[in-house]
């Protein structure tokens, strides 16, 4: 028997219905929201690469996210050994990663943290935030993949 | 900008009270031990940048922008 729908309150979707199996605890919140633990990630529509990280704890809390690969398709995350442990995993392939945008009304300046990913263990439902060892920029432009995509041509 | 050499267990001093000590040194990572007041904040700036990445992501953003990067998106991906 599928478990009970919850009712949640979002910032963007107004009142909705989510399944218990959908929401993901953080080990420890997102930087600078330690307090929130909770989230769903919500989509408009099913084929968005955009998604939206709705906290439950506070339903004016949002964030946009987005999957790194279709940014920079060799997107290869490298996690320090106590994140691999948090989130029980014994290597980086066992997770799912999304990164977390800046939209700016000029598209030009818009970005993404590919420095500090979501790291999600889609088995047990947990998730990070968590600091790459690897040297990837924290501010990245959403339309460089699609500049060097022009340079090439 | 200030640039100082150090070997390992040397330290330097920051004020009077805040020392940083070169504890361990390998081929592309330095391992520092910090004495400082409990006062002090002492934080990675990664961490702390990433803290203030996520306080602009969390602010409401507007329905066209939004559409104009999902629509720019998709164009990429073909």
């Amino acid at each position: 028997m599928p478990d009970k729908e919850i009712n949640i309150k979002t910032r963007d979707f107004g009142e909705i219905k989510v399944k218990p199996e959908d929401i993901l605890s953080f080990t420890c919140g997102m930087y600078g929201f330690e307090d929130y633990i909770n989230y769903v990630i919500l989509k408009d529509s099913p084929e968005d690469d955009i998604m939206f990280l709705q906290s439950l704890d506070n339903a004016d809390l949002s964030f946009v996210l987005i999957d790194p690969y279709t940014i920079l398709r060799n997107y290869d995350p490298l996690l320090a050994e106590e994140d691999l442990i948090e989130l029980r995993v014994k290597n980086e392939a066992e997770l799912k990663y999304l990164v977390i945008a800046i939209i700016k009304e000029n598209i030009k300046d818009s970005v993404v943290n590919l420095k500090s990913p979501i790291a999600i263990n889609p088995g047990t439902k947990t998730a990070k935030q968590v600091i790459l060892q690897n040297a990837y920029p924290l501010r990245y432009n959403i339309l460089a993949a699609e500049e060097e995509k022009r340079c090439l041509l | 900008m200030l640039v100082i050499k150090r070997k390992v267990s040397e330290s330097i001093m920051i004020g009077d009270d805040i020392e940083i000590i070169i504890s361990e040194i390998s081929q592309d990572k330095v391992k520092l031990a910090i004495n400082a007041p409990r006062e002090i904040k002492i934080t990675r700036k990664e961490l702390a940048e990433t803290c203030e990445f996520n306080i602009t992501a969390s602010e409401k953003i507007d329905k066209n922008s939004l559409d104009n990067i999902k629509n720019r998106l998709k164009n990429t991906e073909k």
